[in-house]
């Protein structure tokens, strides 16, 4: 498979990932993944003692041979994995070399494509001040194609800000518990991220939700000098500035400041804060990064 | 203390901190988002209110800039001793000492740097007068305010062969400022100066200070010289000089005598330190009797010493060794054995008598400005009886007046006036003692304009001369006895008789102007008196360096100059022959003594040396001007590495 996002030695590589997903979780349909709920699958789980009225289907002959006593053979239900990605395409994304959005879309179509091979449900949503759908929900290897075209074509909104808040809640409402949502954003929302955060939180229990902070190094590590005014790209906001060690030592701690807070902020509520600087190379973030940190075996 | 008022420059510094932030033009720069920028100086300010002026370094650096200008222009100096006042007087000392040699430079090398860094250190509006002295002093530069001229002018100045006159040159500097009490001295020299302990306490009560640093030198000199003759027997000439090794280690020298450039004798000297030792050449009969020297203007000796020291003008001192003169005497009178035994005694005089109707003839017949010739004599002398008019020659009246000159009072008869004192410096008093001189009866004069005294008693005085002048002419003097000395005890009773009146001849017949001195110290005047008759012609000196200045013309017909700053040979040259000779040297022992007392001996206290290294104003606007450039430069490339 061909795409602007993703060559083909690389989707070869992520044929052998998969997405994992530690809260086992209902899905709608029955898919690849064990779900919670014990059902009929190959999955053994457990016994029970048989009451009345169970299923003989699923007693354990053998055991009755040797203890002579019924016994209920349990099976884990396999059931599908609702996979959701949003992804800020805020104009402040539009930033950097790489842009952010560019490589935000290049994990997120690898994240979107094991899932679609693994037939999980995929959802991809676009934010900046509202959120919207813009590919699935699909599952089957059949929808790779579509979503890399669609992630291939996403451009950065033209909108004058990124309302985080609006965009998860409308996401968070619109799909309910369950799952894993990947959030790809800069945080760069003047109102804050936290409430943005806390609606995802909210939207079901059992969600797996990973932040992925996408920075660009020239944000990390300005390479700023002189006196400039800085103008916001968003909504044209105005910093006079004028360029000295101290001042850029200062918006290293504060960046600094800015990861750790949202790193703890997503710590206490369950969430998984991933930093990804556009330098950390998207391969090495699939392929290393994100099995190390569990999404991905 | 008021603020200067260049300090008021200070208040562009707000002005330009304001003006730094209205003209900084900013850059644009797209950004991702300004949140965290925003936090980023929020942290800054709130950690440091005046963060972003501290840190910002161009701001800082135009800040000291302007401070650095600010302070270039106010001048500032290291211990401001300008602050004295708005004026002040430069006394450099150009005389011989100044000359030294210390450590590659001579000492007024030295002193001048002093003095151009107190000019150099003028604030606006302070006025310095320059004057130079040596034995005179001279003013070079009038209060000004304008430091160019002034380092010109300093630079032009160099030491001369003069010995140093502090007192007259306080004394001028003095004059000068009597107006202005705050108005500073500053003394820029070597301090080896006497002699100002008699000056006036409004002079001594100035603000003086003594500038320069110099350091004991050895230094030999050659302190007199002179000629002397005998006319004993053969008549012979002696040059007498007299060595001096007045540094602080033993000097082995030789002293050579050259008469008219040519070396007669030599004598090798020890001398230890403070020594002085004197030296006699004997040159026999052959140059006072040799016709050559006779006829020539004046030959010249010169001792010279070869000492290897700081200072070698004063290693040389030159003498004129005239011919001889046989003054001729008239004696006129009725008889006198005693005065006629005492010019007989002195084989230094021919006399005549001549009686009194014969003068008078004399007188009668001679054509007006040839009465001296007529006479074949250089001086006459009237006992007790004279012609009416004015003494015709140089003349001695004893007991008799001649007319008197208007400005003399008439005598007035006293008897036994006792002597109370007499003139010792006038070399017709030299050697005498005037103490039990009786006199029965005399006529005593008043002294004052036109009457020099040269013997006083109670009454008035015994003895005098005026002074008869006709324009164009050397003035004719007349030494006046107001005594009969047959009614003295004088002739009998005194040793001084014989001497006073050898003295009076030798001094009255040594031709107009007295007797002519045989060497001169730098800074006295010369003068030549032409012979009588001689007709007027353009004269001028020659120094020893060569230098032709013209010779002023006084009323009495003599040549004359001041303009002896040089030692050496001077030649006065009359329409191109050389018509005299005059031998100048330093022969001062003070000036050739190179060791500084350090201070200034005013008698009631003393004006200690500041030494230029504390004291002398340095002048700092330069570095400070230097300062800012370097800063703006900083600046510059600062700037342009933050656009880069």
């Amino acid at each position: 498979m061909r795409s602007r996002l993703l060559d083909d030695e690389f989707v070869s590589k992520l044929e052998q990932l998969e997405l994992v997903a530690r809260r086992l979780t209902a899905g709608s349909q029955k898919g690849e993944r064990l779900s919670r709920r014990r059902g009929r699958s190959n999955e053994f789980a457990d016994f029970r003692p048989y009451v009345p009225g169970d299923d003989l289907r699923f007693l354990d002959w053998n055991v009755y041979a040797r203890l002579e006593r019924l016994f209920l053979k349990l099976f884990l239900e396999e059931e599908d994995l609702r996979l959701t990605i949003l992804l800020d395409t805020s104009p402040s994304m539009d930033y950097g070399t790489p842009s952010k959005l560019e490589y935000a879309k290049k994990v997120a179509a690898a994240m979107g494509y094991i899932g679609l091979i693994h037939q999980d449900r995929v959802e991809v949503s676009g934010f900046a001040r509202r959120s919207r759908v813009i590919f699935g929900p699909a599952r089957g290897r059949m929808q790779a194609r579509r979503l890399l075209d669609v992630l291939g074509a996403l451009e950065a909104d033209e909108a004058d800000g990124t309302d985080l808040e609006a965009s998860c809640r409308a996401a968070g409402a619109r799909r309910g518990g369950g799952g894993i949502i990947l959030l790809f954003s800069d945080f760069f929302d003047k109102a804050g991220f936290e409430k943005g955060l806390r609606y995802l939180t909210a939207a079901g229990r059992g969600t797996e939700i990973f932040a992925f902070h996408v920075l660009a190094p020239q944000e990390i590590d300005p390479d700023l000098k002189g006196d400039l005014r800085l103008v916001d790209v968003e909504d044209g906001g105005l910093v006079e500035v004028s360029m000295t060690a101290p001042v850029i030592e200062t918006y290293r701690r504060t960046v600094e400041a800015f990861r750790e807070e949202i790193r703890e902020f997503c710590a206490r509520r369950g969430m998984h804060y991933v930093f990804s600087p556009t330098s950390v190379p998207f391969d090495r973030l699939v392929l290393e990064v994100l099995r190390r940190r569990g999404l991905l075996k | 203390m008021t603020i200067a008022p260049i300090f008021w420059l200070l208040a562009f510094i707000p002005a330009l901190v304001a003006l730094y932030f209205l003209k900084l033009r900013r850059t644009d720069v797209v950004v991702s988002s300004t949140l965290l920028w925003s936090r980023a100086l929020e942290d800054l300010h709130v950690n440091a209110p005046f963060q972003k002026l501290r840190r910002n370094l161009l701001l800082l650096l135009q800040l000291l800039a302007l401070a650095a200008l600010v302070f270039s222009v106010w001048r500032p100096r290291v211990a401001g001793q300008a602050e004295a006042g708005d004026r002040a007087i430069l006394l450099v000392d150009v005389s011989a000492s100044m000359g030294a040699k210390e450590g590659g430079e001579t000492r007024f090398e030295k002193a001048r740097r002093e003095a151009l860094d107190i000019v150099g250190g003028m604030k606006p509006g302070d006025r310095i007068a320059l004057l130079a002295f040596a034995s005179r002093t001279t003013t070079i530069e009038p209060f000004t305010d304008d430091r160019a001229l002034l380092e010109s002018r300093l630079k032009s100045l160099a030491p001369t062969a003069m010995r140093s006159d502090l007192r007259q040159a306080l004394l001028v500097a003095h004059s000068l400022v009597e107006a202005i009490p705050e108005a500073g001295v500053y003394v820029v020299g070597d301090g080896t100066y006497e002699g100002l302990e008699t000056l006036p306490s409004e002079v001594k009560l100035r603000k003086l200070k003594l500038l320069g640093e110099a350091s004991a030198l050895d230094n030999a000199a050659v302190t007199e010289i002179d000629v002397r003759r005998t006319f004993e027997g053969e008549s012979r000439t002696e040059v007498f000089a007299l060595v001096e090794n007045l540094g602080k280690a033993p000097a082995r020298l030789t002293a050579s005598l050259e008469v008219n450039g040519e070396l007669r004798d030599a004598r090798a000297l020890d001398l230890e330190p403070d020594a002085s030792r004197s030296v006699v050449f004997d040159l026999g009969a052959d140059v006072s009797g040799s016709r050559e020297a006779r006829d020539a203007p004046g030959g010249i000796a010169s001792v010279s010493i070869d000492a290897q020291d700081a200072l070698s003008l004063d290693d040389r001192a030159w003498v004129r060794m005239d011919p001889p003169r046989k003054p001729k005497v008239i004696l006129v009178g009725p008889g006198n054995p005693w005065l006629e035994l005492a010019l007989g005694s002195s084989s230094g005089i021919e006399h005549r008598l001549m009686p009194l109707a014969e003068v008078e003839k004399l007188l009668a017949e001679a054509r007006p400005g040839t009465v001296e010739q007529s006479f074949g004599a250089d001086v006459i002398i009237f006992d007790r009886t004279a012609p009416p008019g004015p003494p015709p020659l140089p003349a001695i009246y004893i007991g008799c007046l001649p007319p008197l000159p208007p400005s003399v009072e008439a005598p007035r008869v006293t008897k036994t006036p006792p002597v109370l004192d007499w003139d010792r410096s006038h070399p017709v008093n030299r050697f005498i003692v005037f103490t039990d001189l009786f006199v029965e009866e005399a006529s005593v004069f008043r002294a004052g304009p036109g009457y020099r005294s040269l013997v006083d008693s109670e009454t008035g005085s015994l003895a005098g001369i005026v002074e008869y002048r006709s324009p164009g002419r050397p003035a004719t003097p007349a030494l006046l006895i107001g005594f009969d000395i047959l009614k003295s005890n004088w002739p009998l009773g005194h040793y001084s008789f014989p001497i006073f009146f050898g003295n009076a001849v030798a001094w009255l017949g040594s031709g107009p102007g007295g007797e002519r001195p045989a060497r001169y110290r730098t800074g006295e005047p010369l003068v030549h008196h032409p012979a009588a008759g001689a007709a007027p012609a353009r004269g001028s000196f020659r120094s020893p360096s060569g230098l032709d200045r013209p010779a002023e013309r006084e009323e009495s017909g003599a040549y004359t100059t001041s303009l002896t700053d040089e030692a050496g040979v001077y030649d006065l040259v009359l329409d191109g022959n050389v018509a005299e000779r005059f031998p100048v040297a330093l022969l001062d022992r003070s000036e050739s003594r190179l060791v500084p007392s350090g201070k200034l001996d005013l008698g009631d206290f003393a004006v200690e040396t500041k030494s230029a290294s504390e004291e002398a104003p340095r002048d700092l606007w330069k570095w400070f001007a230097l300062l800012a450039l370097g800063v703006v430069l900083l600046e510059w490339r600062v700037y342009t590495k933050r656009l880069g």
